[in-house]
């Protein structure tokens, strides 16, 4: 259980920075919701986990059971879960305007609130689109 | 008084509420923001004075004593800046109502403003770690729809910039609150202070620090996680630039104070001394961005990130000096920043809504009146007497000589050096240039806008003069939020001395 938790986490982890790496902004929004869920369980395993042994304090006693896992983390999970769905869904929504306005995917080629940067790898007409306001730069 | 402390929440979340339901009321929206942002300056005011009277104040949510309930706290630190931040918040939505009525509004600008605000102040008056996390939440999500709601393509562009990194920023937040958990047992700032002190011998919560810090300096736009804020900070109306600039970096600088002076005085070894470097670094990228930018919105967004280098290399210097001039700079930087910005709002306005640099130009002779009203925040900028950024950077400079980072000191001293220049550089453009030929007329104003218009940049000026002529009040706050962070026995009083209410 101690090792398997880590192991999980480890591997959202990699899998994120993986997708939060693409020029493409959909994989970009799934490597978040990676690894914001490694966060949660990393969260999960800072209230202790333990088999069986509920966070209950029994009857006649007045604390819990040495070896009961802390409901407080639990409760911190539940709330940055629930963050955490509510940004993503924005997130999603964003992307999917992003891409009926801006019509790409490709962050590269979202230059319209900032200086188009003249690149080999966008096509020319991909960067020439809407930059009402902003000074183009000059070609080095 | 203790009620002030939910009220300054309660205030603008119920404002957002009316003004959300009344969205597609024209005047009654304006109404309902203006006067909610009233009452907030005049609670948030109000708290001032009490801490300033009385010591710090706190108060338990649902009655449950300290450590285990929801802990609202008011040093001088957290009520200097929810009172400034109030007052700032009304004169930036005063402007905002000048202009005419745009399709953000309709689709609930003000709500949405009045919910970063409560996340704003929230940030600032909550006694917990976790609080810390769910207000900044509030407060991000809240600014993503500010930024995005007109929907057009620039705004929806710096969106994607602005939302993936801060998202990241609270992933890190959060991993540093689970790790810092794990170690101490507790979430209250007061009880994580006597934790790490009681910590055994070889025992720290420093990577736990490191992440939340690393959390705060995204959010403050430290170098190097600065690059989202340049990127989308010119893209919205002015006056919403205004406050983001002056309310949300400073959350992630708030955060650096509390936690690195209050939470963690001592440990993270050469970390701090790295913390130092980051700061020079980020002065002297945001200087030299500001430099070549040949757009007045995005040279203002690189200035914002400069001068947090400013206000964190104070808090890196590990002297009481040092973080009280931190605080002194922050907290003037916050009125500086909004005068400036709007100050430039008029400017952007007379040049028929261009910020191009070199499409700017000719006011010197046409407006002359505006001239005035731009020079004391541009010259605050600058760091030129009497105006009160002058001050801020002489502490400074006093603080960095007395601790010994010489290094960062003369770095700090250039950085200032080319600052000059660049307000020189928008100043000259905007205001001694010759007029372009085929300018476009001057904006429109909405119903009354002169007035609105005039009021928050008049004081603002004011603001900065007075507060530079008359120096001593602002000091003596920035030494008390000072003496109170790095002497915390008042704090830890107040959060474990309020019994349960009921």
């Amino acid at each position: 259980m101690n090792i398997l938790l880590p192991l999980i986490v480890g591997v959202l982890v990699a899998c994120a920075a993986y997708l939060l790496l693409s020029r493409n902004l959909v994989r970009v929004v799934f490597g978040l919701a990676l690894i914001s869920n490694a966060a949660n369980l990393a969260l999960f395993a800072a209230g202790r986990l333990s088999r069986a042994v509920p966070p209950v304090v029994p009857e006649g006693a007045t604390v819990l059971p040495a070896a009961a896992a802390n409901p407080l983390a639990q409760a911190l999970i539940l709330t940055a879960v629930v963050i955490g769905f509510g940004v993503l869904t924005f997130a999603f929504v964003l992307t999917y305007r992003a891409y009926q306005k801006l019509g790409t995917m490709d962050t590269a080629a979202m230059r319209h609130a900032e200086p188009p940067v003249p690149r080999r790898d966008v096509g020319a007409g991909e960067v020439a689109g809407d930059v009402a306001g902003v000074e183009p730069e000059a070609p080095p | 008084m203790t009620v002030l402390l939910p009220l300054s929440l309660l205030v603008p979340l119920a404002t957002a509420v009316a003004a959300f339901l009344l969205r597609r009321r024209a005047g009654a929206e304006r109404a309902v923001s203006l006067t909610g942002a009233l009452i907030l300056a005049g609670v948030t005011a109000r708290l001032f004075v009490a801490v300033w009277a009385d010591g710090p104040l706190a108060t338990q949510m649902g009655g449950w004593a300290a450590p285990f309930g929801i802990t609202l706290v008011a040093d001088m630190l957290s009520a200097a800046l929810a009172a400034l931040g109030g007052a700032l918040a009304l004169l930036a939505l005063v402007y905002a109502c000048a202009e005419p009525r745009k399709a953000d509004e309709s689709h609930g600008l003000h709500a949405l403003l009045h919910v970063m605000l409560a996340g704003v102040q929230g940030a600032f008056l909550t006694g917990d770690l976790f609080n810390l996390y769910v207000w900044f939440e509030v407060l991000l999500i809240s600014s993503f729809a500010v930024l995005v709601v007109g929907q057009d393509r620039r705004r929806t562009d710096a969106g994607v910039k602005y939302l993936v990194p801060n998202m990241l920023g609270t992933v890190f937040f959060l991993t540093g609150v689970a790790l810092v958990y794990a170690r101490t047992g507790t979430l209250n700032f007061a009880d994580l202070h006597a934790a790490v002190q009681g910590l055994p011998p070889g025992e720290s919560i420093d990577v736990g620090v490191v992440f939340l810090l690393l959390a705060f300096i995204l959010k403050a736009g430290i170098f190097p996680l600065f690059a989202w804020l340049p990127a989308s900070y010119h893209t919205p109306p002015v006056a919403v630039s205004a406050l983001f600039a002056a309310l949300l970096t400073k959350v992630g600088v708030y955060g650096v104070a509390r936690l690195l002076v209050l939470v963690v005085p001592t440990g993270l070894g050469p970390l701090r001394d790295g913390l130092l470097g980051l700061a020079a670094l980020t002065m002297v990228v945001g200087v030299l961005g500001a430099l070549v930018q040949r757009d007045m919105r995005r040279l203002l967004n690189f200035t914002v990130v400069s001068h947090i280098g400013f206000a964190v290399f104070g808090l890196a210097l590990k002297s009481q000096v040092g973080v009280m001039a931190a605080l002194f700079y922050m907290l003037q930087d916050m009125m500086v920043k909004t005068g400036l910005f709007l100050a430039c709002g008029m400017v952007q306005r007379e040049s028929g809504g261009e910020t191009r640099m070199r499409r700017l130009g000719g006011l010197w002779s046409a407006k002359p009146a505006l001239a005035l009203l731009f020079l004391p925040s541009a010259l605050a900028l600058a760091g030129i007497p009497p105006f009160v950024g002058f001050w801020g950077k002489l502490m400074l400079v006093q603080a960095g000589v007395a601790a010994g980072a010489w290094a960062a000191t003369a770095v700090m001293l250039l950085a200032t050096a080319v600052n000059v220049l660049v307000v020189g550089r928008l100043f000259a453009q905007a205001f001694w240039a010759p007029a372009p030929p085929d300018r476009p007329p001057p904006l429109p104003l909405g119903p009354g806008g002169a007035a609105l218009l005039l009021g928050p940049v008049l004081v603002l000026a004011a603001a900065v003069t007075v507060a530079g002529v008359v120096v001593e009040p602002g000091v003596q706050v920035a030494g008390r939020a000072a003496a109170g962070l790095l002497d915390p026995a008042a704090y830890l009083a107040a959060v474990r001395g309020e019994g349960n209410p009921g």
